[in-house]
């Protein structure tokens, strides 16, 4: 569905983009995370159609996005910083986006006005931060798009607020096969609903897995073996990102399938062994953290 | 696919326009419209509509585009438009989410365009309207003013419909430019600027190159005065300078410039990095044009202020260059930046660069590398030569035609356009010498004259040249000597050439101030046998007049006044003063025949006294040469007045009374010549104008004297 390929972008020659690559399938929800700076927004606006590539593709459906009315009439787009026509109502937007999108549901907008307790004829300026937001989402999603992209839709919302967003795209995406890219902060909630994440670091894509893989691909690990098992060869075979002993037990996160890692801490017989998923969360922080010591006590 | 919703495309698509966006940003930015015809209406329909009677001068300022306020609003308006409606382009969000909309750029960039410039136009086509609903209907369409003297002006639906598209086609160009103003900027504060800058840029970057060359090519000039061309370039100056509508071509040139302005605006926004937004110009080679320019500004204006504070000599403009265009580039850069530390590689690097610039326009110039100044024409290329007649003429004004009369006299004459060209070659010869002597071109109103030569090249093309000449030294050069000898000059400054017809009427004077008390001249009745035969003898004098005899300084003998039909003022009429010398044998032989000729002597024998002023400010030394006779200069100051009555003296001096010669190192360079001069006192004369009389009741009688004249030293000597 969305396919970006080696797109690079600066900014006053800062590279903000570095040949960058993503893949995200119809239908899935995809988590596009990085650290500060990392190039997020930047990556969602070109999807977007609102910034052009200094090189490299974007398509949606095997068209390129930029300058593509038809693509964008398919496209939702909620951005960080958020715009409305001043002195206009949810409403006054509400008509002139029907307007514009061929697919709009004015019927889907007054019921999600309604369950987020949005008035429609109020300002929309008159509006709180996380109001704004739900209003924007309101107007997005009201235009059926098959593809939905979204920069910290969350930011701002409380909890009900940021169930009923979550639930509106789970239920777009398994209606109606829309294709969700959304990048946020807020990993825990990007844990429970995406299918896909893509990690982000420096303008370049660090990690593009379904979250499942990921997850299942990397292990905290706890182990404390008999004394008579030598330090050295207790790991083999094992992909040890990270390894540090606290008297008897040590701790240590490793790459590999799990059945791997039981079958190489039980051929050595350990006393203790404890193995758990780690969170996107930590996920995150190790793989753009790696190693340091800073890192250590946030994941241990 | 599904088709796009809301947008109209052409099959070039060059000119996709969303209607739907349109509708929107009218509902949106209504106000500026209703605004907009608030002011039209109530500074110039409405004023006009309720003293159509009584204040036809308002109806004509208003509709010539005159009215200072109604040039503010035009002016006001499209920036204020331009600003609302692309402001979305100067925040991160707000750019971020129109251009996520299903809309391409030029989409947007159109329907913003045509948004903005529909806010503007119907306004004015409502105050048009209210203009034609407030016609008078008692004739049928029109009604007449006279104004102040001017033709007639009328306020017909004719002359409505005129400042109808006049107005919407200024405003065209104007919000074009504001909105391309706005395409280049990422601020709004930084689009206000831009859009004054751009429409002052045209005019302003002509007027500096004007100003360039005038100081450093010599002989530089311009077909039409520097201010009146660079007005031309935008209607923000025309508007006001243009004493009524500007005209067709204007109108069309006006229309191109907003095609292409927003063709080039098209091209920009297709290129406008929209990640910019927040930023002062969202162009980087922008930043570099704009520090150039302020620092062109600057080292323009600061040199010129250190050459006129200095006096004389380069050095000091070109210092000024230096610091103005220093500073400039570095506020320039501050504020494109948006920090004060600008002190970086970049800078340096641009820096260098506009110096370099600098150097290299100052330096060709100043050398002169196009050969500018010393180009001459073949004169087998040359069509025709014209120029002001009146360089010869300065002094001794011989012949003046009516005002509206062009002085410009056209040589054709293979003769004459072959002296002419060896006259230009020898002034283009004397370059180094002109530019260093005392007398600098620069000086005017001394004894340096201004000479306007403008040849018309075969097969097209024209060269203009224009200096500031000594008189004295380049009058009297053979060339010009044997172009005013010509039978061609001649025909030129005949009375008798077609543009004069029947004599209306002539009047003598023996030359102003003495006419009002002496001679009572004008009361002398000619019969019209009389007139004509003095016309022939003034043109037959004329004709035989030689060089040498016309450049004569002496007081004339006579002023004659002629009046004639006028051949193309449309019943108007041509009018010539001719100053009468001694030497005119024919003129003055009718003058003897007639009895007239004692009475223009007379005044010489009725001067009971001569006075000699002397400035008392403690500067002149007694007898030096800025000592006698700078008779308005030393009315300022404590005077000492001295004074002759010595009638046999007083004679001689009225007799002599003369421009002996005007020198380039003389005192007089100083000053315009008619201010060294001697005045002589006729006491308890009549007096005619209070301006005269403020000593004594006299009248004064001014001569010309040159200030190394003996006869000043026997006047001093006989002085009470």
């Amino acid at each position: 569905m969305i396919k970006v390929q080696g797109l690079c972008k600066s900014f006053d020659r800062a590279a903000a983009l570095s040949s960058l690559d993503m893949n995200v399938r119809r239908g899935s929800i995809y988590g596009l995370i990085g650290a500060n700076g990392a190039g997020k927004t930047t990556a969602l606006k070109h999807i977007a159609g609102v910034l052009r590539a200094d090189s490299g593709l974007v398509e949606i459906d095997g068209e390129n996005v930029y300058e593509n009315t038809r693509i964008k009439e398919r496209t939702g787009f909620i951005p960080d910083d958020l715009y409305f026509f001043g002195s206009y109502s949810l409403r006054d937007s509400a008509a002139f986006y029907s307007r514009l999108y061929p697919a709009w549901d004015a019927g889907l907008c007054a019921r999600m006005a309604e369950r987020f307790g949005l008035d429609d004829r109020v300002r929309l300026s008159k509006f709180s931060k996380g109001m704004r937001k739900q209003a924007a989402f309101v107007l997005a999603m009201s235009a059926r798009p098959d593809c939905l992209v979204l920069d910290e839709p969350i930011d701002g919302l409380d909890p009900l607020a940021r169930k009923t967003v979550w639930n509106h795209v789970v239920d777009g995406v398994a209606e109606r096969g829309m294709t969700v890219l959304v990048s946020s902060h807020n990993l825990r909630e990007m844990e429970g609903i995406c299918d896909s994440i893509g990690i982000l670091s420096k303008g370049r894509m660090l990690i593009e897995r379904d979250l499942d893989e990921l997850k299942s691909d990397i292990h905290k690990i706890q182990a404390a073996f008999p004394a008579d098992v030598p330090r050295e060869g207790r790991y083999d075979g094992l992909n040890v990102l990270h390894l540090e002993s606290r008297g008897a037990v040590d701790l240590l996160i490793a790459r590999n399938a799990r059945a791997d890692v039981e079958s190489v801490i039980r051929r050595s017989s350990p006393l203790v062994f404890d193995m758990l998923p780690l969170s996107l969360e930590e996920i995150f922080i190790y793989e753009i953290g790696g190693g340091n010591s800073e890192i250590d006590g946030v994941v241990f | 696919m599904r088709s796009e919703v809301g947008t109209v495309r052409s099959t070039a698509s060059f000119f996709s326009v969303s209607p739907a966006l349109v509708r929107e940003n009218l509902r949106r930015f209504w106000a500026i419209g209703a605004f907009g015809f608030l002011c039209y209406f109530f500074i110039g329909v409405f004023p006009a509509v309720i003293s159509a009677d009584g204040s036809p001068h308002y109806i004509y300022m208003t509709l010539n585009m005159v009215n200072p306020f109604f040039v503010f609003i035009a002016c006001l308006f499209p920036v204020i438009a331009a600003v609302a409606l692309f402001r979305y382009l100067h925040g991160a969000g707000s750019a971020s989410v129109m251009h996520s909309l299903p809309f391409t750029r030029r989409t947007l960039l159109n329907s913003f365009y045509l948004s903005g410039f529909a806010l503007l136009a119907l306004p004015v086509i409502a105050a048009a309207l209210c203009f034609m609903a407030a016609l008078p209907t008692n004739d049928g369409s029109s009604y007449y003013y006279r104004i102040e003297g001017a033709p007639f002006e009328s306020m017909s639906a004719g002359h409505v419909l005129n400042w109808l598209a006049m107005t919407l086609i200024l405003l065209l160009f104007l919000y074009t430019v504001c909105v391309l103003a706005g395409i280049v900027t990422g601020s709004a504060g930084m689009h206000v600027v831009v859009c004054a800058m751009l429409n002052a840029l045209p005019p302003g970057l002509l007027a500096i190159a004007l100003i360039y060359c005038d100081e450093f090519l010599f002989g530089f000039g311009t077909g039409l005065s520097q201010i009146e061309f660079a007005t031309k370039l935008s209607p923000l100056l025309l508007m006001p300078a243009s004493e009524g509508l500007p005209g067709a071509a204007a109108a069309a040139a006006f229309i191109v410039a907003s095609v292409l302005l927003i063709a080039l605006s098209s091209f920009l926004y297709s290129r406008r990095p929209l990640e910019r937004a927040g930023h002062s110009l969202c162009f980087r080679f922008m930043e570099a044009i704009i520090c150039c320019f302020a620092a062109l500004l600057g080292m323009t204006a600061m040199g010129w202020y250190f050459y006129a504070a200095a006096g004389e000599g380069r050095g000091y403009m070109y210092l000024g260059m230096c610091v103005g265009g220093l500073i400039a580039f570095a506020v320039a850069r501050i504020v494109v930046k948006r920090t004060p530390r600008v002190l970086d590689r970049e800078s340096l690097a641009q820096l260098a660069a506009c110096g370099l610039g600098a150097v290299l326009l100052v330096g060709g110039l100043n050398f002169d590398v196009f050969g500018y100044g010393s180009r001459v024409p073949e004169p087998g290329r040359v069509e025709s030569a014209a120029f002001n007649a009146d360089f010869l003429d300065i002094y001794q004004h011989r012949l003046d035609v009516s005002a509206s009369f062009d002085d410009e006299a056209t040589l054709r004459d293979p003769g004459n356009i072959e002296a002419m060209t060896a006259f230009h070659r020898r002034v283009a010869g004397d370059r180094g010498a002109l530019e260093s002597s005392p007398v600098a071109p620069r000086d005017f109103g001394a004894v340096t004259q201004r000479l306007e030569l403008e040849y018309r090249l075969l097969g097209g093309g024209a060269m203009l040249r224009i200096w500031e000449l000594p008189w004295e030294e380049y009058a009297r050069d053979e060339s010009l000597g044997a172009i005013f000898e010509s039978g061609e000059f001649k025909a030129l400054r005949s009375l008798k050439r077609p543009e004069f017809g029947a004599l209306r009427s002539v009047s003598l004077s023996d030359g102003e101030p003495m006419a009002a008390y002496f001679g009572q001249l004008g009361d002398i009745r000619l019969s019209a046998a009389q007139e004509r035969e003095l016309l022939d003898c003034i043109e037959k004098d004329m004709r035989l007049e030689g060089y040498e005899q016309f450049l004569d300084l002496s007081k004339p003998l006579a002023k004659i006044y002629m009046v004639f039909d006028g051949v193309k003022t449309d019943g108007g009429y041509m009018d010539a003063s001719v100053n009468v010398p001694e030497s005119y044998e024919n003129t003055v032989g009718w003058f003897r025949e007639n009895g007239l000729y004692g009475r223009l002597t007379a005044w010489k024998d009725a001067i009971a006294s001569i006075e000699l002023v002397q400035p008392d400010d403690g500067q002149h030394e007694p007898g030096g040469a800025q000592w006698i006779g700078i008779y308005d200069y030393a009315y300022d100051y404590e005077t000492q007045v001295y004074t002759v009555s010595d009638l046999a003296l007083i004679r001689e001096a009225a007799e002599q009374g003369r421009i002996a010669a005007l020198k380039p190192d003389d005192w007089r360079a100083d000053f315009r010549f008619d201010m060294s001069k001697a005045v002589i006192w006729d006491e308890g004369a009549y007096v005619e104008e209070p301006g005269q009389a403020y000593r004594g009741g006299g009248v004064a009688l001014t001569l010309y004297f040159d200030a190394g004249d003996p006869l000043i030293e026997r006047l001093l000597a006989a002085a009470e």
